[in-house]
């Protein structure tokens, strides 16, 4: 998780202390919550506040996505039709781009946002934001949410 | 055998009730700790969703109109609201959990309910989230994160031993396993459900109170709800409470009828009209039972 976090932002989101590690899962665990865990004596399987998990690659969650959003230059806006093919799970042409950095460079990790500032996911800078190309690859969306009620 | 439409059809006209299928609305919860209901509303108005308030739920809606499926859509998946059943709003909107208060959900999968609380406390305090079935925690998980939920624990637990946790709830929500009712399933007359099946419910349903009241502070607060209109899993075992523990059932005050005192020729403690069961038909809500438990 924490590699994923730096190729985003040099900026210490969480104190290390307060996240518990549960199988691939990361949580981020108010005093509270961690009292009653203790407490309970029993193994949990969701407390507090869900930061994502590690599988082949790291999959991070809504929170940590709409967190790294403020903390981050490492994104671009998109219009709505861009915004709805992004969480149907297809790539970001360069014509969908309305707002990016410039000094963004190829391979780099961007996240993606929608008119109202909202992150749908992220994804990795192909091609240039000026070319008529894929400029974003998707590499995970917000559409995920329905994808994983399915397979549930 | 006593089964098959008739044989309910019959038992509801017995308990004073003429009951015919209804049609019920599709409707959402607007989930306010991740959007202000009017921002909600306004950009669903702008998709060309028309939607109206349901008079008796704090945050809920009617899809009067719509083009699409609600459940795929970008505001959807950024948990602004949950497809939830009208009546299935309201345990929580009586249980009213509080800031700092802990509270226990007994039977939390799919996690609408869990997350209604984690709403009305603003994710303040601590919900603890019962799952006996494993298969049925993915969805749960999946459902706190996307509604913005901080303050739950989910546990894979049967909520009979929630004394294991070592904890003792200001508020326990039992929505608990039940029958179902015709209503929201469409074969519900089907030759599996007789009588023997409810009543095996109604036993469930009890091990589950006795576990409840075990873990409840003294002048805490049950809500116990079914979406069974079967007066063995409702008035009946509210009876079976009021024999066997110290408590009484307060007034809810919201539509529906009063809980049943005459079942089958057999009368009730007067405490059950405090409670309220919706009959579809005059409610055009799932059929639904409600009661609110204080522990004396």
């Amino acid at each position: 998780m924490k590699e994923f976090i730096e190729q985003f932002t040099r900026e210490k989101l969480f104190d290390e202390n307060d996240i518990l590690k549960l199988r691939s899962e990361f949580y981020l665990v108010q005093p509270e919550l961690a009292t009653i865990l203790r407490k309970t004596k029993h193994q949990t399987s969701f407390i507090g506040i869900y930061l994502g998990k590690k599988k082949k690659n790291f999959i991070p969650s809504s929170y940590l996505l709409e967190k790294l959003a403020k903390h981050t230059k490492n994104k671009v806006s998109v219009n709505d039709k861009g915004a709805w093919m992004f969480i149907c799970g297809k790539h970001i042409y360069a014509r969908s781009i309305t707002e990016f950095n410039p000094q963004q460079k190829f391979n780099d990790l961007i996240l993606v946002l929608n008119k109202h500032n909202e992150c749908l996911g992220y994804g990795k800078m192909i091609n240039r934001f000026d070319s008529k190309k894929v400029a974003v690859q998707n590499i995970f969306d917000i559409g995920d949410f329905v994808r994983r009620e399915r397979k549930n | 055998m006593e089964k098959g439409m008739n044989f309910f059809l019959n038992r509801y006209k017995q308990l004073g009730e003429t009951v015919k299928s209804v049609g019920i609305r599709q409707t959402f919860r607007v989930n306010t700790l991740n959007i202000a209901e009017k921002a909600l509303i306004s950009r669903l108005n702008s998709l060309g969703v028309e939607v109206s308030k349901i008079p008796f739920n704090k945050y809920g809606y009617y899809i009067d109109k719509s083009r699409f499926s609600l459940g795929a859509i970008k505001e959807y998946l950024l948990g602004y609201y949950y497809l939830q059943g009208a009546a299935s709003q309201i345990p929580v909107e009586i249980l009213n959990p509080k800031k700092k208060e802990l509270v226990l959900d007994c039977c939390a999968s799919p996690g609408g309910k869990t997350s209604q609380i984690s709403q009305w406390m603003n994710n303040e305090g601590i919900v603890v989230a019962l799952e006996k079935q494993k298969q049925r925690i993915p969805a749960l998980k999946n459902n706190l994160e996307r509604m913005g939920c901080y303050n739950v624990i989910v546990f894979h637990m049967d909520a009979i031993k929630a004394d294991r946790l070592n904890l003792k709830f200001d508020k326990v929500l039992l929505d608990a396993p039940c029958s179902g009712n015709f209503v929201t399933e469409p074969n519900w007359f089907g030759k599996h459900r007789n009588i023997n099946t409810i009543k095996n419910r109604a036993e469930l349903q009890r091990d589950l109170l006795t576990a409840c009241l075990s873990v409840l502070k003294k002048d805490g607060i049950i809500v116990y709800s079914t979406c069974s209109l079967e007066p063995e899993e409702n008035e009946l075992n509210m009876q079976w409470m009021l024999d066997n523990f110290k408590v009484n059932l307060e007034k809810i005050n919201i539509i529906g009828d009063k809980g049943l005192t005459n079942v089958f020729g057999k009368k009730l403690n007067k405490q059950i009209e405090n409670c309220k069961r919706f009959w579809p038909n005059k409610t055009r809500t799932e059929g639904f039972f409600v009661a609110k438990v204080r522990k004396l």
